[in-house]
């Protein structure tokens, strides 16, 4: 009795009995990035994370330490007032936003499925894995405490990062997280390069479409 | 002549006349040129890009059962679950099981050309189940009652105007002709169908070997939520999908955002690894991939077109397509659209069928030119040509025109000959006043193009007679 993947296994078989011609010769070893131009050193990143983060539609703001930071998360804050928002609970984040939002702060737990919990919050606070300095984007795992949905259905997202979390191309995101959790039991990654967009109705480019309309990182260090 | 080929015929000859739509499309096609010129910009070499990704993409395909083994040990042990579906029937089945199985009345779909492929919806439909697709585009082609018209691009053919009666009708949207308002409109209606939906079903880009994760990558955030919110996610992959190794991603996410939209990434690249893990905010209690061939093993069994298999579905070709920028997407009646649906609906299905398909190509090779991974696509489009003749699928005329033609082309006088007569009588019908009448030989070339009367003198004949330059 066979199934339908011991058939299908049989044909990819039978069929790859023989070989198709190499198209192209095989490259010694994988270019580091396919774009140009790879920063280098600290500031480079820095600068080009921001240029590129700014250019997808990103609110990019820089503090230099936690003090300053917690002034300016205060100021998201405040800019809605009577909003509620929710954070990853993060040992990093309880010490940095302390006392800052009051009542309307929640902390998101892994008690319970908390996404769809999270249908009336306005601002999901998250941190990072990693930020890619050549492309503006946001690498973010379960592994942050983030989950899958305060990243994406709160209209507003927050990214708390620091600047040592920063490196230059996507190929070097991947393999950091490649190394940093194998084994580990994650089931979700993505990788946020701006606010959520569509461009389905004659080509206009419209922010929000289904995921967040604004997205702020506040980069610390 | 097929079914599929008349209606071809009547929709391809109702399109290419019709002005607004053309229009409608030069738009969509003039700023998608000018996106991807922009995002190639990026690339320290477009052209090394490509042939690393083809070679990528040889490895997997030639490999492939390997690779498939290796995805699935490691996603199961995850806690996710892999099913194999030979043909679209089975592949709705296993859904259908799944279906009764979490007793789901509710799905939410992300865009899945493969869905689309097996008819899911119907199937789905069907058995009174209700479907949502959340992507914008497919909502709107959804609303309209239409099928996807271009797979990156689904609503590419409507207007503003149009889409914006479609929700004053079907949502008692206000009319409008603001394009934010239409898709804060779309936000939220679905909202809450992403909520209450007991299973989630999108397809996948990628599915990753060494790590045995999927990626679906898209710019809306309805992916997302689809994968994220309901307590099931099914995706539905076409077994070609594979990539050996997770820093592949760094080309292929780059090169499929570049060729899809003209982006340099789009907006979200999501990995899912199976159901949520302990520990874990939220996300799916159960996670199923389900691995469809209908047809790719026949693809795969095809060496000189194997590579067909390598396509990542960014729909470059299409865009590309003089044909495709005449005609539109709806007038192939296929799921692919376009060179490389020409290249690949005969032969996952029945060449006999869709023959015609090949034949709608200038074999211009704008297609594979701009192919990411380097598919010769006008190639395989001429030896579908080649084996449809070869079947005798053609019609008992043509191929004696053929042969007639091929006679007189093999000898030089034949076609001087030929060429006589015919300047000799290409007046006649003007003459006789039968001009686009049944019995003007050119009626059916001149109805819709001109044709211009041959010179007096051939150039050959010119160029015997006159001195020639030193």
């Amino acid at each position: 009795m066979s199934n339908p993947r011991e058939r299908i296994f049989k044909r990819i078989q039978k069929a790859l009995e023989i070989t198709a011609p190499v198209p192209f010769p095989a490259f010694a070893e994988p270019p580091p990035s396919c774009y140009r131009d790879i920063p280098q050193s600290p500031e480079e990143l820095l600068e080009r994370f921001a240029e590129e983060f700014k250019a997808v539609g990103g609110v990019f703001h820089h503090a230099r330490r936690m003090a300053e930071a917690r002034a300016l998360l205060q100021q998201l804050f405040s800019e809605a007032p009577g909003r509620s928002i929710a954070a990853a609970d993060t040992t990093g984040l309880r010490e940095l936003l302390a006392g800052l939002a009051g009542e309307s702060l929640t902390w998101v737990s892994s008690r319970q499925n908390a996404g769809p919990a999270l249908k009336f919050v306005d601002i999901g606070v998250t941190e990072a894995d990693a930020l890619v300095a050549q492309t503006g984007s946001i690498f973010l795992s379960t592994a942050t405490g983030a989950g899958r949905c305060l990243s994406v259905l709160p209209p507003h997202h927050i990214v708390v990062a620091s600047a040592d979390q920063l490196v230059p191309t996507l190929g070097d995101a991947l393999r950091l997280i490649r190394e940093r959790y194998d084994g580990q039991p994650l089931s979700y990654f993505t990788l946020i390069t701006g606010p959520s967009r569509t461009s389905d109705i004659e080509k206009v480019l419209v922010l929000g479409a289904h995921g967040p309309r604004r997205l702020s990182l506040v980069l610390v260090g | 002549m097929t079914p599929q080929e008349a209606l071809f015929h009547h929709q391809a000859t109702e399109k290419a006349g019709d002005l607004v739509h053309r229009l409608k499309l030069q738009k969509a096609l003039t700023t998608y040129a000018t996106a991807v010129e922009r995002a190639k910009q990026r690339f320290v070499d477009w052209e090394q890009a490509r042939q690393h990704a083809a070679r990528i993409k040889w490895d997997a395909i030639n490999h492939l059962d390997q690779y498939l083994e290796q995805f699935e040990a490691l996603f199961t042990a995850r806690g996710g679950v892999v099913h194999w579906a030979e043909t679209a029937e089975q592949a709705c089945q296993i859904v259908l099981d799944l279906v009764r199985q979490y007793e789901v009345r509710k799905v939410v779909k992300s865009k899945s050309m493969t869905t689309e492929e097996i008819g899911l919806n119907e199937a789905l439909e069907g058995a009174g189940v209700e479907v949502r697709e959340t992507d914008l585009g497919e909502f709107i082609v959804q609303l309209a009652g239409e099928k996807p018209y271009h797979i990156v691009t689904p609503a590419m053919h409507k207007s503003v105007a149009e889409i914006s009666h479609l929700f004053h009708q079907k949502l008692s949207v206000p009319e409008t002709e603001n394009a934010e308002a239409l898709t804060r409109a779309a936000r939220e209606k679905l909202r809450e169908d992403y909520l209450t939906a007991e299973m989630g079903i999108t397809g996948a880009n990628f599915a990753v070997a060494d790590v045995g994760l999927i990626s679906v990558i898209e710019n809306e955030g309805n992916a997302r939520l689809t994968l994220s919110l309901p307590p099931v996610h099914v995706a539905v992959v076409g077994l070609e999908k594979v990539i050996p190794r997770l820093e592949d991603l760094a080309l292929f996410w780059p090169l499929l955002a570049a060729s899809g939209t003209g982006q340099h990434l789009t907006c979200y690249d999501s990995l899912i690894a199976g159901p949520r893990q302990p520990g874990e905010l939220d996300g799916p209690e159960a996670c199923h991939v389900i691995f469809l061939d209908n047809g790719r093993t026949q693809l795969l069994a095809n060496l000189e077109q194997r590579e067909a298999l390598h396509c990542i579905r960014c729909g470059a070709c299409i865009n590309a397509c003089p044909v495709f920028a005449n005609i539109g997407g709806h007038a192939y009646g296929t799921t692919y659209q376009g060179p490389i649906g020409s290249v690949i609906t005969p032969r996952l299905g029945s060449l006999a069928r869709w023959k015609h398909l090949p034949y709608a190509s200038s074999l211009c090779g704008a297609c594979s030119e701009v192919c990411p991974v380097h598919i010769e696509i006008h190639r395989h489009l001429l030896e579908n040509r080649r084996d449809a003749v070869g079947a005798k699928y053609t019609r008992p005329w043509e191929r004696w025109s053929f042969k007639l033609w091929a006679w007189v082309m093999r000898r030089r006088w034949r076609m001087d000959m030929v060429a006589r007569m015919f300047r000799a009588l290409q007046r006649a019908p003007a003459r006789l006043g039968l001009e686009g009448t049944r019995l003007d030989p050119l009626a059916s070339w001149t109805r819709t193009r001109d044709f211009p009367p041959l010179a007096r003198e051939s150039f050959r004949h010119y160029w015997e007679t006159h001195e020639q330059p030193s």
